[in-house]
């Protein structure tokens, strides 16, 4: 028997009630300037983008506060948010598996090439190259076993986690193993709260609806830029200062 | 954290990071000014010119097309240092202490052959040590023979003095001493010692390795506190007078203590470590705040500021 080439989508959207309501009450009623300023108004497609792109400042707020409150060491700035981002098509267990999956492969690479005195650009597309060999093979098998997630890596940002291998390789070989993974969780962490955030179905609507939420953010961000108090993780570096007065 | 030990953080005036950036780099520092002391090509030519003695150079590298001739170039030299112009945190130097013919040594006493010192050379020159990543220049320098004061309180590698200056004021200064564990570096991330160092006399205080403080080397097992710093007085007033040569209000200055030729300027840091605290047992806001409120006849020259700052900075 031949298989049906019929293939269904369906596609989640949502609709203010009171936009509703006012449509079948008065239906003739011309629309006001917001609502054809809304962003409900643009096509669905792009509505699913903007639901999440609204809230990546939370997650750069996130950031701001762990590393200038609390003092978690990350790579980089805003890598945990471009993973917390990729954690969205993969969920978070596989994700941080994904993650330290990448940081595993690509460390043991990159031990690997380092007898190879190779320059710092073909080192890193190598490191790439069996980052992204090792996740094609995961992919396969995914697919055997039926774990979608382990196909679901494709938008993974798998240059930025090349990099990361790249300084935490850095950073073990200067400060040794523990200090590469107090950073490699210290990212972890701050990319799963990011991603809480992102995944908030409260905060998407709120923000969608009132995107100069964004206004608020922004000033949140500038008060934390004016922060010049200890971050907590200072409390335990000076202790011995504390400790003498 | 209660509010019980912030207060007590607060009185005990430790700057924290936060602070460090937004209070005193931010306004004294200008951008402008940075490229000057991140590149230690243009630290050492600036430092030249105005008559602050530095390790000599040898050569700069700035190709990979110059690496064919490097044991040409270096045929005449039995010990030198290679780093990169623009590296960060003491990242991707290597010091060649001996030459037998051919063969060159690294501190430790290992071979190091030629391929292997032309990648290292290649691996700078791409960038890998270097602050933002871009290709950069190798340095070979002038390798430094410390002065025997400290021989018993180092493990290899050589010694270095760095002292905070603010407005042209040396703020605090600690001594930091090389171990076996930092292999032979004087970087405190790397477990090097810091001794905290008294302004007004030079001599060394208590001192920590990584968060423990330790009044042994552990390596020497010798007393690393009340060493008298030689040069000190020469070394503050070179440091007090830097602020106006380069512009910066808030600097870390990094200096060596060569046998034969005196202290040397090993580089300028606008964005110095907080550790130094740890090593003096001693906040550096409560002293930035006294420089700030200090009467405008101290910052009138480098003697002032140097005088003042050994009078008021006793911990």
């Amino acid at each position: 028997m031949k298989r049906s080439p019929l293939v269904l989508a369906l596609l989640l959207f949502f609709v203010p009630a009171a936009l509703i309501a006012y449509r079948v009450l008065e239906p003739t009623a011309p629309e006001s300037f917001l609502d054809r300023w809304s962003l409900f108004r643009i096509p669905l497609e792009f509505q699913v983008t903007f639901r999440i792109l609204l809230l990546v400042p939370l997650g750069t707020l996130v950031v701001s506060v762990l590393r200038n409150l609390v003092g978690l060491p990350t790579f980089g700035i805003f890598m945990p948010v471009l993973m917390a981002l990729a954690f969205r098509n993969t969920g978070l267990a596989y994700g941080l598996g994904i993650f330290a999956g990448v940081i595993l492969v690509g460390y043991s690479v990159r031990c690997a090439v380092d007898r190879l005195h190779l320059l710092l650009v073909p080192r890193l597309s190598v490191i790439l190259t069996v980052v992204i060999a090792c996740f094609t093979v995961l992919a396969l098998v995914g697919n055997q076993i039926g774990v979608r997630a382990f196909m679901a890596v494709g938008l993974l940002p798998f240059v930025i986690l090349t990099m990361t291998v790249e300084r935490f390789f850095i950073i073990v070989e200067e400060k040794g193993i523990s200090e590469g993974l107090i950073t490699a969780a210290g990212s972890a962490a701050v990319a799963v709260a990011s991603h809480e955030l992102i995944s908030n179905r409260l905060l998407q609507d709120a923000f969608f609806t009132y995107p100069e939420l964004l206004l608020a953010v922004a000033a949140i961000q500038v008060l934390l830029g004016r922060y010049t108090g200890y971050r907590l993780s200072e409390y335990v570096r000076f202790r011995k200062l504390g400790e003498s007065a | 954290m209660s509010a019980w030990s912030r207060q007590r953080f607060e009185y005990s005036g430790v700057l924290g990071l936060n602070a460090r950036n937004a209070n005193y780099i931010m306004p004294s520092n200008p951008r402008s000014a940075y490229p000057l002391v991140d590149n230690k090509v243009l630290t050492k030519r600036l430092m030249e010119a105005r008559g602050i003695a530095v390790p000599s150079l040898y050569h700069l590298v700035e190709y990979h097309g110059d690496l064919k001739n490097i044991k040409e170039m270096l045929k005449d030299r039995r010990n030198f240092v290679v780093k990169p112009a623009r590296g960060w945190g003491g990242g991707g130097i290597l010091l060649v202490t001996d030459r037998i013919a051919e063969s060159i040594f690294d501190q430790n006493g290992d071979l190091i052959s030629w391929p292997e010192f032309s990648h290292h050379l290649a691996n700078i020159l791409s960038g890998v040590y270097s602050l933002s990543g871009l290709e950069d220049q190798a340095l070979i320098e002038e390798l430094v023979h410390p002065d025997p004061v400290f021989a018993p309180v180092s493990y290899e590698g050589i010694p270095d003095i760095r002292i905070i200056v603010y407005q042209g004021i040396p703020a605090m200064a600690m001594l930091r001493l090389p171990t076996k564990a930092s292999n032979g570096k004087a970087n405190l991330h790397r477990g090097a010692i810091g001794a905290g160092i008294e302004i007004g006399s030079g001599l060394t205080l208590n001192a920590v390795q990584g968060a423990k403080v330790i009044t042994l080397h552990p390596d020497t097992g010798r007393s690393v506190s009340d060493i008298q710093v030689p040069y000190w007085e020469q070394m503050l007033l070179t440091a007090a007078s830097l602020s106006e040569i380069v512009g910066l209000g808030y600097l870390g200055v990094d200096f060596l203590i060569d046998r034969n030729r005196g202290p040397l300027l090993l580089e300028l840091n606008a964005r110095p470590g907080l550790s130094i605290q740890i090593a003096n047992r001693c906040g550096l806001k409560k002293r930035l705040e006294l420089i700030d409120r200090a009467s405008a006849a101290v910052f009138a020259s480098p003697e002032t500021r140097a005088n003042w700052a050994r009078s008021a900075f006793s911990c």
